[in-house]
């Protein structure tokens, strides 16, 4: 009887086994296939013609403009700059960072009230953005794919990959 | 002044262009024409980093020093006075407010430095004495080490580092039994010591984030919470203490590592801190046939414990958040007697932002005391079975009025005292409760 108690133990452990492994397999796949897509958006991530980086995976765009990533590829410093408010920010942060421009605000805050880091520099209207982001070394911004296309030598477009 | 700064420094290139011209012969013309080149363009770089520089400042009314604030002032009334506010006598208190400045600054692209003062009324405890909030200054090697030294808010739990900043959560008090105790903040809410902390990309996996203190923390045994608390202490039914006079942190421990998982909005994150310290007390009761009663002696909190396990999923404008606390402590009083106390909470509460002004929250938790969950030891030994438990229904409302101005309305209804601070369980408390609380905070 005690024998049997440990093989059904056994079976249901290996059973349970097999299927986190099954779900962690399942979830790293999702996310492989993921990978090799553009992130659809209407808006356009862009950074100062000096950076070296021509794409950049969502995650990673999200992280920079929570200050969690505050460097480029070749250890030099990424400047953000985002939008004050409007359909353009929103879309922004809806597509590439994963939050609402109320919850993005209420982050900064965080920071700024635990002493951690100060917010981004905001601009009013996208003029003011990509103007900024061409002067700025290492800086990163967005603007609407519209605007880029009539102001397409001010700043390099980056390819979002999921 | 710039440009008379530009102009001297062309004149003093072209007089030194000309001096060189005049002093060598033709062939060597073209080499020294290159060098003052490239000395003019290397001052000019330097002229437009400076010029950059200014410009940065013009936009900082404080130049590199950043300044924030917050006021809030608040309202509490219960229907039946279970609440910890000292002698309101139905009437609710205005003794519920917070002020808070903070100063920092980037001093370069890795090192930055900043302190917040902090003065808060909450009833009987703090009493609007400023104090030291945070103070550190902190180094990032990359973007996964850094670290931090001073005094540091403590990373217990997902809200534990903003719970002095109103304006950042709808709710008014976070799930607040011992979790977020809103009477000993000084002790819980921060370590004096230093800190490691860094976000590492898992890549599939996600992005981890941790912070892990060490140092010791603040016992204020003047007009905190702790001072109730240990003057509350009971061993075997008995309250051996009549006041606390004195009390020292002996080390603190403080951990969390939160997971950014791969699943869009789903934050999980872990939890453990360990704190030691000891009081210096006056008995109440005799001892031992050397220590009578009013007996200076000393209590030791060998050892603290807590564990936290915590979960967020945010769609949209809905944030689900849930945790878990385990916390148990071990004291020993004057080597004669020793206690014992562990308890568990857990809280579920979803948060949703319904548009630009208003935001509505609405949670349970839920605490007991791990040793005596259903009361039976209490009620045998005299007291009250809801003593030992607290479960709270809570709903809030949060309307932004401008982006810095907010106005919170709180309902709590409360079963089971537990909440309270161990002195102010008396035995005509009600078991059932309903607190109000109104809140309003201007932050800049």
């Amino acid at each position: 009887m005690e024998n049997n108690g440990n093989g059904n133990k056994k079976k249901t452990f290996a059973i349970g086994r097999a299927i986190l492994i099954l779900a962690v397999l399942a979830v790293c796949c999702v996310t492989a296939l993921k990978a090799a897509e553009a992130v659809k958006s209407t808006v356009a991530v862009i950074v100062n013609k000096d950076v070296a980086e021509t794409t950049m995976a969502q995650k990673d765009v999200e992280a920079t403009f929570l200050g969690k990533n505050t460097k480029w590829g070749d250890k030099s410093k990424i400047t953000v700059y985002t939008l004050k408010s409007g359909d353009v920010h929103s879309a922004f942060l809806s597509d590439y960072v994963n939050s609402t421009p109320a919850k993005f605000k209420s982050y900064w805050k965080k920071q700024v009230f635990t002493g951690k880091a100060d917010a981004p520099k905001e601009f009013k209207d996208e003029k003011e953005m990509i103007d900024t982001v061409s002067k700025t070394k290492g800086a990163i911004g967005y603007v609407s794919v519209e605007f880029l296309k009539k102001n397409p030598d001010l700043a390099k477009n980056v390819t979002v990959t999921k | 002044m710039k440009s008379k700064l530009f102009i001297l420094i062309l004149i003093f290139v072209f007089a030194e262009l000309n001096t060189a011209i005049g002093q060598n012969t033709q062939k060597d013309l073209t080499e020294i024409i290159n060098k003052q080149q490239a000395m003019l363009d290397e001052m000019q770089a330097e002229i437009d980093d400076l010029k950059s520089y200014v410009e940065e400042d013009e936009d900082d009314m404080f130049g590199d020093i950043n300044i924030h604030g917050f006021i809030s002032q608040g309202f509490l009334k219960s229907e039946n006075d279970n609440w910890f506010m000292d002698n309101t006598k139905g009437q609710g208190s205005f003794q519920f407010n917070e002020v808070g400045i903070n100063f920092s600054s980037q001093l370069s692209d890795n090192l930055r430095v900043g302190a917040q003062f902090l003065s808060r009324d909450f009833g009987a405890v703090d009493n609007n004495k400023v104090k030291i909030d945070w103070a550190y200054f902190d180094y990032k090697f990359d973007d996964w080490l850094g670290f931090r030294a001073g005094k540091m808010k403590t990373p217990i739990g997902l809200y534990s580092e903003i719970r002095d900043v109103d304006m950042l959560r709808t709710t008014i008090f976070l799930p607040f039994m011992r979790m977020y105790d809103e009477s000993y903040r000084e002790m819980m809410n921060a370590i004096q010591g230093i800190s490691l902390y860094g976000s590492l990309d898992v890549g599939v996996a996600g992005m981890l984030d941790y912070n892990v203190q060490w140092g010791y923390n603040d016992i204020n045994t003047e007009d905190g919470g702790m001072k109730r608390q240990i003057e509350g202490i009971s061993v075997g039914g008995v309250n051996p203490i009549s006041e606390a006079i004195d009390g020292e942190s002996e080390s603190a421990f403080a951990s969390r590592i939160n997971w950014s998982t791969p699943i869009d909005g789903l934050l999980l994150g872990g939890a453990y801190g360990k704190y030691k310290s000891n009081a210096t007390v006056l008995t109440s009761v005799p001892l031992s046939a050397t220590l009578p009663a009013g007996s200076e002696v000393s209590l030791n909190f060998t050892d603290y414990h807590v564990y936290i396990a915590s979960a967020q999923y945010t769609i949209g404008e809905l944030v689900l958040t849930s945790e878990y606390q385990r916390a148990k402590y071990d004291a020993d009083f004057a080597g004669i007697m020793s206690t014992s106390e562990e308890t568990q909470m857990w809280y579920m509460m979803a948060d949703y932002r319904l548009n630009s002004l208003l935001s509505l929250a609405v949670g349970y938790s839920n605490m007991t005391d791990a040793g005596d969950p259903d009361g039976e030891q209490a009620e045998a030994a005299g007291g009250k079975d809801y003593s030992t438990w607290t479960k709270d229904w809570f709903v809030s409302s949060k309307f932004d009025i401008t982006e810095n101005w907010v106005f919170k309305a709180e309902l709590h209804f409360l079963d089971g005292t537990d909440y309270n601070m161990p002195n102010m369980k008396t035995s005509d408390q009600e078991r059932r409760d309903v607190l109000l609380a109104l809140k309003t905070t201007v932050s800049f």
